[in-house]
């Protein structure tokens, strides 16, 4: 068997990837290096986002592949929405390594998280471009693994709970997931996810039935890494528990990994144009309207964010129930607005924690008066929970859901239409709870340290890039294709 | 000189943007801004420059008149250029300038400067006398705009402005309760009657794909044999905003309540503005009507039983300013026959001159009956009763004002009745419905115009009116403390104490102040300018019927049939006879005083027709507003429960949350079964 190789092509997994192994042997040679390790890793990680960029580029082919058979197949293969998937999985995850840089951990713990990070982020680069069933459940298990790692090592009670929710809900939706696999692999007599075997597959009732069957486990087993609701239980227990800037991988790095496993299934299936893709539909309303309506009541700052990710995954994959061309590129494009607000919404949280210390950070009456005491702090954050909101004068939030509902009303799928408007009326209730806070009367932490200027200089290039993507949104939306 | 060759002495065309009718619109509508702009609380200013603004209007209004006799004037000026909305409709925005409209331009500039001058009198010491001004200046901009607007898009400004300034000076003193009602009353019904207003216009531009007049009636005119029902219908809608606007049925009660007003607001809104508005209208359109022959018909059965009907209740009034209003009812349907009745393919002439002729006499006999009030305090009969022959300067005036309105010979109300009566008869023998049924109405109008007109002269030279009044004020002298001279007596009588003797003080006593208003008081009169309008108003109702010899009008006044004429004139002098031996006996002079007493004070109320109004259209519309109220209230309730129960699902949401990994599992399982079940059900 012969197999053909493009580097290039395969570099955003194999840096990370490679990186993680030169992490550990870097502190075998030279222990207690603390902070470089994690200077090191943020620079593996830029370079592998550096290695996507000819991929984003309009002229770029689409896909392009690499992996392939003899017989014209490919494993692996990149267009568009792929790149720029493993693009914002890099770029996030270099923003994540950047935040916990300065937060002091015993110095032999560094490389494991550097590592651990690292090889997550591999694999949500690797499941994006993944083309055929074993390597795509061996990737999607690199992305999910190391996280249960990375929340556990924060060592506290509440980090062990979350570790162990994470964890076991992990494994029955691997078991799940596993199930769909085989389902799959049952139906289409082959470990291909390409177009054809699933077509073939279809004209038969039998095999058409399990093919259905393997779909639906395949969504419920990635529902778990999206925090979908019911999957989402650990959601809340991981944030809060682990530690601020793993919990941002968690909502950012990790939610791109889970999008990029799902559409490398939507691909294969949408050429059925079948209506089972409503059952993604209805778990995104569950998702979002349950994610709204707890957060309306959370008092913990990270929780919030927790259940904001959840109501915000049902806005991710809300566009892929339509059965349309645009599905794809719209639930990526959102993805990559939530991405980017969220991380902002992180990095201000991490900022914040680090000089004020975590109780006070995670409190969300804490922020009272931010606008006044931390003035940049405020405004990033305020702007950040507009674009979650939707709201001008973050356009690019109110783009966003626009792009998201622009799928489902062209499918006519109006029920679900009315609940997502619904939704993003509540979600902005929940928003302008927080953004009210911030407004109100100021709360004194007690600490009042400087700003770490590797926080500070995050959290200012996280303002410039909302304000402008607001100026300018095709500028963030352009990362997922025209 | 640039200004020598831009004028041809010839034709007197002029060669320039700004043609005499823009400015026959523009100086009345710059007289309001002025006033406002200028003035702050000068009542002489506003005053000077209303007079100049109607001045300098009035000699627009003549040029744009001389230009159109030498031929000179533009047919379609420009305005503010074309609209551009689309291939679909054109919207010029042009002006139109014809022999008719130039006329009527004229009367609108005179009666609109003699009401100026007049009101500076009437409201002398009316602190809001800058806004009535202004309000004058802008109603009379938005009547010029109607009558030279060459577009359905301008009619509709210049109509729509007329409404809310008519609102205006109905409610000029808006601190009596009566006064804001008439006014709500007169804006709500005209609004509801212009609703099929824009409908009908926007039918007739629609069809004709442009809002230019001339091209929708040219349109229309080829386009009728195929689309007859929708030019009936759109004629239906511009008529019911006519009959709203001129104060026809159903759409009558409006106009008397309107009298609410100072008195040089109704003469402008009577006699040449707002309920001509809607005779000027459908003079435009009258070329489309001949096409519709039930428009015809209705528009003559609503001018047919507005006039008579109106003729009888001004017979019937108390309040004489009120019998003037009903009169106006019923000459607007007069002038609306004129157009309904006029012949086959021919322009407006009939109506437009019975406008012109009503817009003199009308006026006059407001401004007098104004210029009587304050003389002797009030409109109602028992306080006009003898008035004339009191007050001697005003005799004369009101005599040619009451003869032009009977329409007796040579006044100018004989000479454009008479011509629509010929008109009826002629197209009557022929054979045409509408004609018949104008012609019956109009007999019945010649004798009932006669008998009011009557009444009203009757009462206001009644001589036992004087007496009455001379004793009255006797009586109400003898309460006068100074005539008592309590006053007099306390400080003439030497001072005492508390016992009743008297001190003795040298001081000298205060002087007695002479009493010095013992002589009799000039009577209260207009200034010599608003005295020299109305003088000039009442020539105009003498001799203005000589317009129809000029070359202006065409008319057919030539072969008038002189038995008409001569029975109408024997009917009047029998009508005016037996209203005179009615009046005999009488307290005030009163003829109506004969009929009995709940037919009087049922058509002083106009029939109770209000009532009707508020039955038909304020109830429900109130009913269903607070039906709507009470549903948005309960959907605010609604709304307001929102919070409470999301926050109780959010808490069930809390509890079940129970953050044991075990919980997350059920969970995890039964979304499984979930969406193992949606699959499969809906592959």
């Amino acid at each position: 068997m012969t197999l053909t190789y493009d580097w290039w092509l395969l570099a955003p997994v194999l840096v990370p990837g490679v990186g993680a192994l030169l992490v550990l042997v870097v502190d075998a040679i030279a222990p207690r290096l603390g902070r470089v390790h994690w200077a090191l890793t943020a620079g593996l990680l830029l370079v592998g986002a550096a290695t996507v960029i000819p991929g984003l580029l309009p002229s770029a082919d689409n896909p392009r592949r690499t992996l392939c058979l003899s017989d014209g197949s490919c494993l692996y293969a990149v267009d568009h929405v792929g790149a720029g998937l493993q693009f914002t999985a890099l770029v996030s995850a270099a923003v994540i390594v950047l935040l916990a840089l300065p937060i002091r951990v015993p110095t032999e713990r560094a490389p494991v998280q550097a590592a651990l990070l690292l090889t997550a982020t591999a694999g949500a680069s690797g499941v994006v471009a993944a083309r055929d069933l074993t390597s795509w459940l061996v990737t999607l298990e690199l992305a999910t693994v190391p996280t249960v790692a990375l929340v556990a090592l924060r060592a506290r009670r509440s980090a062990t709970d979350g570790a162990l929710s994470l964890l076991t809900t992990s494994l029955v939706s691997f078991a799940i997931t596993a199930m769909g696999a085989a389902l799959w692999f049952a139906a289409t007599g082959t470990v291909q996810l390409g177009g054809d075997a699933v077509l073939a597959a279809s004209h038969d009732a039998d095999s058409r039935r399990i093919l259905a069957l393997a779909v639906v486990f395949i969504v419920a087993g990635v529902g778990f890494k999206l925090s979908l609701v019911p999957f989402h239980a650990w959601t809340p227990e991981a944030f809060g528990g682990a530690s601020v800037p793993i919990g941002g991988f968690l909502a950012v790095t990790s939610k791109v990994a889970a999008l990029g496993a799902l559409l490398v299934i939507f691909r294969g299936v949408s050429v059925l144009g079948t209506s089972a893709l409503a059952a993604i539909g209805v778990l995104a309303a569950i998702s979002m309207t349950v994610g709204n309506v707890m957060a309306l009541r959370e008092q913990q700052a990270l929780r919030f964010l927790a259940w904001s990710t959840i109501s915000q995954a049902g806005w991710v994959v809300l566009p892929l129930a339509a059965v349309s061309s645009h599905a794809v590129r719209a639930a990526a494009g959102y993805l990559v607005v939530y991405a980017l607000a969220t991380l902002v919404a992180f990095a201000v949280v991490t900022a914040l924690a680090h000089s004020d210390g975590r109780n006070h950070a995670t409190r969300l009456a804490s922020y009272g008066g931010l606008l006044r005491r931390r003035p940049l702090l405020g405004v990033t954050l305020a702007l950040a929970l507009l674009a979650l909101m939707g709201l001008p004068p973050a356009v690019v939030g109110l783009v966003a859901k626009v792009l998201a509902l622009g799928p489902v009303a062209g499918g006519r799928l109006w029920p679900l239409a009315i609940v997502a408007a619904v939704n993003a009326m509540l979600g902005v209730a929940v928003y302008l709870r927080w953004l009210r806070i911030l407004f109100g009367a100021p709360t004194d932490p007690g600490t009042h340290d400087r700003l770490h200027p590797v926080h500070l200089a995050v959290v200012a290039i996280g303002l410039a890039a909302l304000v402008v993507t607001s100026i300018a949104p095709q500028l963030l939306l352009g990362l997922v294709g025209r | 000189m640039p200004s020598a060759s831009r004028l041809d002495t010839q034709s007197l065309a002029l060669d320039l943007v700004l043609q005499p009718s823009h400015l026959v619109v523009l100086l009345p509508a710059a007289v309001s801004v002025l006033i406002l702009v200028l003035t702050r609380r000068s009542a002489r200013g506003a005053f000077v420059i209303a007079a100049i603004g109607g001045l300098l209007g009035l000699l627009a209004a003549a040029a744009l008149l001389a230009q159109q006799a030498r031929g000179g004037a533009v047919a379609d000026p420009r305005t503010i250029g074309e609209l551009k909305v689309g291939p679909a409709l054109a919207v010029p925005l042009r002006l139109q300038v014809d022999r008719l409209m130039v006329l009527v331009a004229v009367a609108v500039a005179l009666v609109s400067l003699v009401v100026q001058v007049f009101a500076r009198w009437y409201l002398y010491s009316d602190p809001r006398y800058r806004q009535f001004a202004a309000t004058v200046g802008l109603f009379t901009a938005a009547m010029q705009l109607v009558v030279l607007s060459g577009d359905v898009l301008l009619i509709l400004v210049g109509w729509e402005l007329m409404g809310w300034c008519s609102y205006l000076l109905i409610g000029h003193e808006s601190e009596r309760a009566k006064a804001r009602r008439a006014s709500y009353k007169a804006f709500l019904v005209t609004r509801i009657a212009d609703a099929p207003f824009a409908i009908g216009l926007a039918v007739l531009a629609l069809g004709a794909r442009s809002t230019s007049i001339p091209q929708i009636v040219q349109h229309w005119q080829s386009a009728a044999a195929d689309h007859g029902t929708a030019l009936t219908a759109a004629l239906l809608c511009v008529i019911c905003a006519v009959a709203g606007k001129s104060a026809q049925v159903p759409f009558q009660d409006w106009l008397p309540d309107a009298m609410e007003g100072p008195t040089p607001a109704s003469a402008l809104i009577h006699a040449a503005t707002m309920v001509a508005a809607g005779t000027v209208v459908l003079a435009k359109l009258v070329a489309l009507l001949e096409l519709s022959g039930t428009a015809r018909v209705v528009l003559t059965i609503v001018a047919s039983v507005s006039m008579v009907g109106a003729a009888v209740l001004a017979f019937c009034q108390h309040d004489l300013k009120r019998l003037l209003a009903w009169s106006t009812v019923s000459q607007v349907g007069l002038m609306l026959l004129g157009l309904a009745v006029l012949p086959v393919r021919e322009p407006a002439d009939l109506g437009i001159s019975h406008l012109l002729s009503h817009a003199m006499f009308k006026a006059l006999l407001f401004l007098l009956i104004g210029w009587l009030s304050v003389l002797v305090g009030g409109t109602i009969v028992e306080r006009q009763s003898g008035a004339l022959s009191k007050h001697l300067a005003v005799r004369w005036l009101v005599g040619i004002g009451l003869l032009a309105l009977a329409g007796v010979p040579p006044l100018v109300g004989f000479v454009s009745k008479d011509l629509i009566v010929d008109e009826a008869a002629r197209r009557g023998v022929d054979g045409d419905v509408s004609a018949r049924i104008a012609f019956v109405a109009l007999v019945c109008v010649v004798a009932l115009t006669a008998a009011y007109t009557t009444r009203m002269w009757l009462i206001l030279v009644h001589r036992t009116g004087r007496q009455r009044v001379v004793v009255r004020e006797a009586v109400e002298d003898s309460y006068d403390i100074r005539d008592v001279g309590i006053v007099e007596m306390l400080a003439g009588s030497p001072q005492v104490d508390v016992h009743g003797r008297p001190l003795r003080r040298d001081e000298p006593m205060p002087p007695v102040v002479d009493d010095d208003d013992d002589g009799p008081l000039p009577e209260p009169q207009p200034g010599a300018g608003a005295r020299t309008g109305l003088q000039l108003l009442a020539i105009l109702s003498i001799v203005g019927g000589a317009l129809i010899f000029s070359p202006m009008l065409e008319v057919d006044w030539e072969n008038a049939n002189l038995w008409l004429i001569g029975a109408s004139l024997v009917l009047m002098a029998a009508v005016a006879l037996l209203v005179r031996l009615m009046s005999i006996g009488t307290v005030y002079g009163d003829a109506a005083a004969r009929l009995p007493l709940p037919l009087r004070s049922s058509a002083s109320r106009g029939f109770d027709v209000d009532a009707g109004y508020v039955g038909l259209v304020a109830r429900p519309v109130v009913a269903l507003a607070r039906g709507v109220a009470r549903l948005e209230g309960g959907l605010d309730r609604g709304v307001q429960a929102l919070p409470a129960l999301v926050t109780r699902v959010a808490g069930a949401g809390f509890r079940l949350h129970t953050r044991r990994p075990t919980s997350g599992l059920v969970a995890v399982a039964l979304g499984v079964v979930l969406v193992g079940l949606m699959g499969v059900i809906w592959w």
